[in-house]
């Protein structure tokens, strides 16, 4: 398979730097998956799954935030958030996502319930990532 | 101090070898703090260079320039995030970034958002306006306050509260060196000349630019925390280091002069016995 360079970089440090086959994820515009050749390409992310191919495996994890860049060929991923489904805290997002749904509720003003939204989808991507 | 009693001098020994305990111990904890606010420094560079690096190519395309949020404005309100310690005993650490604020905000109407104790202290002292006091320990303040905070930037200034957002913050050059400095948040910092080919649909810029410029300002303000915190476990221990060796010294004198004074005492009771023992 052809491969491409591919660098995810969060605040927190880099998660993956190296050759990918293809690299999937959710963009403003809808799931694009990227694969070699890709022609040059920016956009920004919403919170949601992505899945990483390389030549020996496959992993899913949840993003979210930040932007997908492809410049040249290299294909740069920076997200706020990032986790692998294997480290994902399932009971810890479940317990957000309750959170957050209580908080839409009692939400009083326009920047609240946005808020709680946010907080709502990263609970969600993080769940459906953790299920793969 | 040559003529001072040896109970004096004892008391003088006792005092200051307990504050060089005290600053020994400070060495040592901020040796342990500057390890690991230097790995996380180290890890926030490759996501501030990639964001970086996408923001200057956004911003490089023609219509980038017309945004709200590279649009400088006319008026001189100035939001300055002002990044200092949390506690003092590190030598100039805190007054330097103080002095770099105070040159920045020079000809403009100063708001502050402090970051760290000394910070909120300063400007409360000085009846600065305060932005918010929500992130006032710097210590504790993580990745999702910087997003927090850069929400917060880019909401008010496209309000139009504000007609410039930086940031100061102390650049960690060595463990010896560390530089006040500061970064251009908003309006966003244009490249000299625009001629990259847009990657985007067109209508989309704002909407671009608002993912960017937030992760863009939430990417400096982590990293420049992260690098503040690192300078300031590298100032305290140099300023500790440099307060142990003075104690050092200090001791070193006292306990010669103390020697001094119990000879002194000694020698004086032998004169008093012999010419006692010769007027007998």
């Amino acid at each position: 398979m052809k491969t491409f360079s591919l660098k995810i970089a969060t605040p927190d440090g880099l998660k993956f730097d190296g050759a990918a086959v293809s690299f999937l994820c959710r963009t403003a515009y809808g799931d694009v998956e990227i694969l070699a050749g890709h022609t040059d390409f920016i956009a920004p992310v919403k919170p949601g799954t992505v899945v990483l191919k390389t030549e020996t495996e496959t992993r899913a994890a949840a993003a979210a935030g930040g932007l997908l860049s492809v410049k040249k060929g290299e294909v740069t991923f920076v997200p706020t958030t990032f986790e692998y489904a294997d480290e994902i805290d399932l009971e810890r997002a479940k317990a957000a996502k309750e959170k957050a749904e209580a908080a839409m509720k009692n939400a009083t003003d326009a920047r609240e319930l946005d808020l709680a939204q946010a907080k709502l989808s990263r609970a969600l991507s993080r769940i459906s990532a953790a299920g793969k | 101090m040559a003529n001072a009693s040896m109970k004096d001098i004892k008391a003088r020994i006792k005092s200051v070898s307990g504050t060089m305990q005290i600053t020994k111990a400070m060495e040592l904890v901020a040796t342990s703090k500057l390890r690991r606010a230097k790995e996380r420094a180290e890890a926030s560079k490759p996501y501030l260079c990639a964001v970086t690096d996408a923001m200057r190519h956004v911003l490089s395309t023609s219509d980038a320039r017309k945004s709200v949020w590279a649009m400088p404005h006319d008026g001189k309100r100035l939001l300055l995030i002002v990044i200092a310690g949390d506690r003092g005993l590190a030598g100039g650490y805190n007054s330097n970034i103080f002095r770099l604020a105070a040159s920045l905000a020079c000809g403009y109407e100063l708001t502050v958002l402090p970051v760290g104790h000394r910070a909120v202290e300063y400007y409360k002292h000085r009846n600065v306006p305060l932005f918010t006091e929500k992130f006032s320990t710097v210590a504790t303040l993580g990745v999702g306050d910087c997003f927090s905070i850069a929400t917060l930037c880019t909401q008010t200034f496209a309000e139009k509260q504000f007609d410039r957002v930086a940031v100061v913050y102390t650049k960690f050059a060595s463990m010896m060196t560390q530089i006040p400095s500061s970064y251009e948040l908003l309006p966003l910092p244009l490249p000299a000349e625009g001629k990259e080919e847009p990657l985007y649909e067109s209508e989309d810029i704002d909407e671009l630019l608002l993912t960017l410029s937030t992760d863009y300002i939430g990417g400096v303000l982590s990293g420049t925390v992260a690098e503040s915190l690192a300078s300031e476990s590298g100032a305290r221990r140099a300023a500790m280091n440099a307060a142990n060796k003075n104690a050092e010294e200090m001791l070193d004198g006292l306990t010669l002069h103390y020697n001094q004074a119990r000879q002194a005492v000694i020698t004086q009771e032998i004169t008093e016995i012999v010419s006692g023992a010769e007027a007998l």
